[in-house]
């Protein structure tokens, strides 16, 4: 490994163990420790989405994918803002498709978030062929009704398309979802400061060959895996958040009691002995 | 690169500190090989590194086996002017790796110490002995360290609580801590209870999970009758309070706040119709477009 991917690796693995709610002064710090790298990181390690509105009230989601500079560039609208010159566009035929893209994903947002925000951008992968999007959601927790503190979901899905021959094309999906919530965590008893933060992010990856030539079939091959993973993704969410944490909690400080514990152990042990006879 | 923005050593070794010092449970030394890979062992020496995993150690709690088989927590109530740390139930000082979390060398605490010690004993020795018998049901892998002092004006007994639930190899860890201070004012009978629960769980397989969780508590403790049979009663109830109210916030976040930031399913109870959606969008922008031209 050369020096430089030795500090991508050391800086990555202190992405995945530093408190996710500081990702993005983790991520300034790193850039400040390691300049030289700072394409690398900003390219490889999700923030939170950020949401702005253009000039005539549509509101996009802000990502590495549609900056140039310090500008940011509306979907809806196809500008930047604040404007500039010769800010980066997509080529005609990949901006027909994000047309149709954001209309499509904004449907979809409807049916799966009911609310929040979504913005969708194509632009031409490194090699040419095919094309690379990124499809973005992000919903806020009505804070206050919920009885939470703060709460968001933040979903950034990397698309890229290759075509393999005149009838298939080959698809490679990266999502992340960082969820993060955050309540009061008072009792009777407590007095002052009583708070629970449950924040992070999961990355997956899926790759797919499907038949598709014209941009109709793109978006649908694109639109069904995407759902597929989204909705997987929620269960595993599901499961870590509230599942695997909780069990390492429970781990951790036996409500029971140790000995109602072993006392079960011993019972069940005795029950299985008696049983094998 | 090598402009002038370029952080100076001190700027990076205190950047370096902040990222041991959020240390996940468990995980100190990868973190500590991470940051020197970034900042080279020039900036984070190894005195350095040491001075903050001790930082570390002593902020959370970290349980050090003594020779005899017990363990003791490594906290700031028991850290000594020259490094060491205080075992006040075996009355010895005890040295401490701070790499490897081990003991080093125990030494009988000297006349001066043992004094102090001694004087607060009648209220630390049952409160600690209480505390370890309910530690030993609750947190069976967990650590007690209790400190007890006495001053003029009254005495103060503080008791750590720590564990360790350590499984890298799932890609999981958790920590959970507590500090429990009761003071006690000369010829009064009733002491201010006071402490916190910090809770912290880290997952990290495809990614990074984190639940910090924390409470501080305050009661009156009578300070007649059983005082350490009270004090444990009373921090037991705290824990079943703090723990009864986590699962409350966990089948709200798990059901209706998830479900209110994505469905599983649209309400309609079937997946997005792709075929449909995919074709009506395109005929309509070719259609808008047609119609800009």
């Amino acid at each position: 490994m050369s020096a430089q991917d030795k500090r991508l690796t050391a800086a990555l693995d202190l992405v995945r163990r530093m408190p996710p709610v500081r990702i993005e002064q983790t991520l300034e710090e790193l850039v400040d420790l390691v300049p030289d790298l700072t394409d690398e990181l900003l390219n490889t390690i999700d923030q939170p989405l950020q949401a702005a509105k253009d000039a005539q009230g549509n509101t996009y989601l802000n990502c590495d994918y549609n900056r140039d500079g310090d500008s940011y560039r509306s979907p809806w609208t196809n500008t930047y803002d604040p404007p500039i010159e010769d800010g980066v566009m997509p080529p005609p035929h990949l901006r027909t498709l994000e047309v149709a893209a954001n209309d499509l994903f904004n449907s979809y947002r409807e049916m799966y978030y009911e609310g929040g925000a979504s913005s969708v951008y194509f632009w031409e992968p490194d090699n040419g062929t095919g094309f690379a999007a990124c499809v973005l959601f992000k919903k806020t927790v009505e804070a206050a009704k919920k009885g939470l503190t703060a709460g968001f979901w933040d979903a950034i899905h990397v698309v890229e398309m290759r075509p393999v021959d005149k009838e298939t094309a080959h698809y490679k999906l990266t999502s992340t979802i960082m969820l993060s919530l955050d309540t009061d965590h008072s009792t009777k008893s407590t007095k002052g400061d009583a708070s629970l933060k449950l924040s992070g992010s999961m990355t997956r990856q899926a790759e797919e060959k499907y038949a598709g030539a014209k941009d109709e079939d793109h978006l649908k091959n694109v639109g069904r895996m995407l759902e597929e993973m989204e909705n997987r993704m929620r269960d595993s969410l599901q499961t870590v958040y509230f599942g695997r944490t909780k069990t390492t909690v429970n781990k951790m400080y036996r409500m029971g009691g140790a000995s109602t514990d072993k006392m079960k152990a011993e019972l069940a042990q005795a029950l299985q002995k008696e049983l094998g006879k | 690169m090598g402009d002038e923005s370029e952080l100076t050593d001190a700027q990076k070794l205190t950047l370096a500190k902040n990222f041991i010092l959020q240390s996940p449970p468990a995980q100190q030394l990868k973190v500590v090989e991470d940051v020197r890979a970034l900042v080279g062992t020039s900036v984070l020496t190894q005195q350095h590194e040491l001075s903050m995993l001790k930082m570390l150690n002593t902020k959370e709690f970290a349980a050090v086996s003594l020779p005899s088989g017990e363990k003791i927590l490594l906290t700031p109530h028991g850290e000594l002017p020259d490094g060491t740390f205080l075992d006040p139930s075996s009355k010895q000082v005890v040295s401490v790796d701070h790499v490897k979390l081990a003991c080093v060398n125990v030494q009988p605490m000297d006349a001066a110490l043992l004094k102090t010690v001694e004087a607060a004993a009648q209220l630390r020795d049952p409160i600690d002995a209480a505390m370890r018998a309910h530690v030993e049901e609750v947190l069976p892998t967990g650590a007690v360290t209790t400190y007890g002092s006495s001053s003029a004006s009254g005495m103060e007994i503080i008791c750590c609580v720590a564990v360790l639930n350590s499984e890298l190899a799932n890609y999981c860890a958790g920590r959970w801590w507590g500090e429990w201070k009761l003071s006690c004012s000369k010829g009064g009978n009733v002491g201010q209870l006071t402490g916190t629960i910090k809770c912290n769980v880290h997952f990290f397989e495809e990614g990074n999970v984190q639940l910090t969780d924390g409470g501080t508590f305050h009661a009156e403790l009578p300070l007649t009758g059983d005082v350490g049979e009270a004090f444990a009663k009373k921090i037991a109830l705290f824990e079943i309070e703090f723990l009864t109210k986590l699962e409350e916030i966990y089948a709200t976040l798990s059901e209706q706040v998830i479900q209110s930031l994505r469905r599983r399913l649209p309400i309609t109870r079937t997946k997005f119709d792709w075929e449909k959606h995919t074709v009506a969008k395109l005929a309509m922008d070719l259609q808008t477009q047609a119609g800009l031209r």
